[in-house]
């Protein structure tokens, strides 16, 4: 047991966000926002995210400002169930049924929301 | 009393009133009875014998609440298990509980695979609450629900005393190992006696169940429920998510007691969700867990005039709560203190010094409590249970919170914070050491520390984790959560992270936890 197991020694921690952002458009884009806002890596698009605790609830409020910036849209929690960020597919229907378009360079560095990025001493 | 006669009693009394409502399920007081006879009947067919531990691994359902009350009836004390909790964490549970049974549900049936892998022997037996695993799956059955049928579903005789135990609840440990606080039927049944004594419980009452089963708050909603008659609502998790449905689910249950957690009411009045007179069937609505923000308090006063408001207090090792503080009126202002009040009814508050004295009325000390709700201990470790249930020579035995307090001028208790590193975030108590231990243990840092700060948000104490790599090797937030999610449960998961080459020292060489808290109270924490 112990998840270090999987880690071989003496090599460098696998896995930027570049590499977790695959080739297919807005499922890719939507995986890239969780691990920038959340630091969650979804290992499928279907994952279940609520079953797997990725957000709380400042998470999720977050995660949408995050989505609204991104996309030019107004989401308002009121407006969505459960259903719809339960996975990241859901997320990417919600973000095509409201007509969303980029706003941003899909490999944009930059860290919103919550993860604070490298403030190294 | 035993926690389970209630229903036999009710069953008895009024058969068709409805006990428990979850989603479009309902059922009554005379369902519960026979299907817990019956499930209480295929634990001890099994080979489940008094006193046997029996696991819980299913989300909050009617299943599991038949599976609470049934275990009981069995004899057998029920162990709650975290559905969202890592194999790794809840395999230490089972082997320290060493299950008789695991009662389980298809959904958790990969987490079940995943205990049993951790675990060098398993001998414990698997009942599955519905129709059970795929077959391929390679968990057993020593039953599942559609043997209910088989069984008789008249009353079972058992000899459970008051003084045994009935559950045990695990809550976070500071070395990594969770701690198992065992409640008996006594400690149990007295508060929920006082409670519903207090409140006027009524079998009209309808009553939410919101907190996950393995929080010791949930207890008093199931059990205070069922021995008022009354209905149970189950509130599904991912309502509290959604401010706005969990208000509709309160106008649209038409409950009358909302019992939640600080960080959920704060979630709903920040976004507003609640309508001048709202939810007009609500008679009272309760909070535990951490301290409710004033502003809070203010803005749910003002639109509820006619609800009562209490705030509870009161640590898993002394059952449920132990004070209460019924707020008068709406609070003048936002720097008004809202105290955590006066002991229950057959419990003690006791605040005292370093030498175990009491100290003068107004001066801070540590808080102690005495009395009927006391937990007998730890499961399996007296060690930690002697270090906080102590022995006084005056007061008789009695519980080290660890929380700071003072007595007020209006004899009532104020709590002012924590002595050691536990926190509370979102309701749940943590300890930062059990994080902390888990981040060393993935063998990738050099060095870490958790902190908690205090955030202005709805989330209250936000955690933080501040760590340096493991010279050489390139960590990210991401890398680390995706292997801490295998150790911790969500609710421990830090929500802030900052990488540093080395982390600041104190003079005294030891992390400089201070100003880690103020570097991240200055990003975007606070």
């Amino acid at each position: 047991m112990g998840v270090s197991d999987h880690i071989p020694a003496g090599s460098p921690a696998p896995m930027s966000s570049a590499e977790v952002a695959p080739a297919d458009g807005l499922e890719g884009e939507i995986r890239l926002l969780l691990l920038e806002v959340l630091a969650a890596r979804v290992e499928s698009a279907d994952a279940d995210l609520l079953e797997a605790g990725i957000f709380d609830s400042m998470g999720l409020v977050q995660f949408i400002l995050a989505l609204e910036n991104r996309y030019g849209l107004k989401i308002t929690l009121d407006e969505i169930d459960a259903d719809s960020i339960r996975s990241v597919t859901r997320i990417v229907e919600l973000i095509q049924s409201r007509g969303g378009k980029d706003q941003a360079q899909p490999s944009s560095p930059e860290f919103h929301g919550r993860q604070i990025p490298d403030a190294a001493s | 009393m035993l926690l389970h006669d209630t229903v036999r009693s009710q069953a008895a009394q009024r058969p068709d009133a409805v006990a428990l409502v979850s989603q479009r399920q309902t059922i009554t007081y005379q369902q519960l009875e026979e299907w817990s006879n019956q499930l209480a009947r295929l634990l001890l067919e099994s080979g489940c014998r008094h006193g046997d531990r029996v696991g819980l691994l299913m989300p909050k359902s009617i299943q599991a609440i038949v599976a609470m009350v049934a275990t009981l009836k069995a004899g057998c004390i029920y162990v709650p298990m975290d559905t969202a909790s890592p194999p790794a964490r809840q395999a230490k549970i089972v082997n320290s509980c060493e299950h008789a049974c695991i009662l389980a549900v298809n959904s958790a049936s990969r987490l079940l695979a995943g205990i049993s892998s951790e675990l060098s022997n398993c001998n414990f037996r698997i009942g599955w609450l519905d129709s059970g695993p795929a077959a391929e799956s390679n968990l057993d059955a020593a039953f599942i629900w559609d043997d209910l049928a088989s069984m008789p579903a008249h009353p079972i005789l058992c000899d459970t005393k008051p003084e045994d135990v009935a559950h045990i609840l695990f809550t976070s440990g500071s070395t990594g190992v969770p701690k198992g606080v065992m409640i008996t039927h006594a400690n149990a049944a007295h508060f929920i006696q006082w409670a519903n004594r207090y409140f006027g419980t009524l079998p009209t009452d309808r009553i939410s169940c919101h907190p996950p089963l393995h929080f010791d708050l949930s207890t008093f909603d199931v059990w205070g429920t069922l021995n008022a008659g009354a209905e149970l609502h189950l509130v599904s998790p991912e309502l509290s998510l959604l401010p706005h449905k969990l208000a509709a689910f309160i106008r649209d249950s038409e409950l009358t007691q909302w019992f939640s957690v600080p960080s959920v009411l704060k979630y709903m009045a920040q976004f507003d969700v609640v309508r001048q007179d709202d939810f007009p069937a609500l008679k009272r609505l309760l909070w535990c867990g951490e301290a409710l923000p004033v502003p809070t308090l203010m803005y749910f006063m003002r639109r509820l005039p006619a609800v009562s408001f209490t705030n509870l207090y009161g640590p898993t090792e002394t059952t449920i709560a132990s004070s209460y503080y019924t707020i008068p009126s709406c609070p003048p202002d936002e720097q008004s203190e809202i105290p955590i009040g006066l002991p229950c009814a057959g419990e003690q508050l006791h605040v005292l010094d370093e030498f175990l004295q009491p100290i003068p009325r107004g001066e801070i000390g540590d808080l102690y409590i005495s009395g009927q709700g006391l937990s007998p201990g730890y499961w399996r470790d007296r060690q930690k249970t002697d270090s906080v249930f102590i022995q006084h020579a005056d007061l008789g035995r009695i519980y080290k919170t660890g929380d700071l307090a003072r007595l007020g001028p209006d004899r009532l208790v104020y709590l002012l914070g924590r002595a050691d590193s536990q926190i509370k975030s979102r309701g749940f108590r943590i300890e930062l050491g059990e994080i902390e231990t888990a981040l060393n243990s993935l063998g990738i840092l050099r060095e870490c520390a958790v902190v908690g700060v205090q955030t202005g948000g709805f989330e209250g104490t936000a955690i933080c984790c501040a760590y340096a790599p493991t010279p050489g090797l390139q960590v990210t937030p991401a890398d680390l959560r995706e292997r801490l999610m295998q150790l911790v449960p969500p609710y421990m998961m830090p929500a802030y992270w900052l990488a540093f080459d080395a982390l600041p020292l104190n003079p005294n060489g030891k992390i400089d936890k201070p100003r880690l808290r103020e570097s991240f109270a200055a990003q975007s924490v606070a």
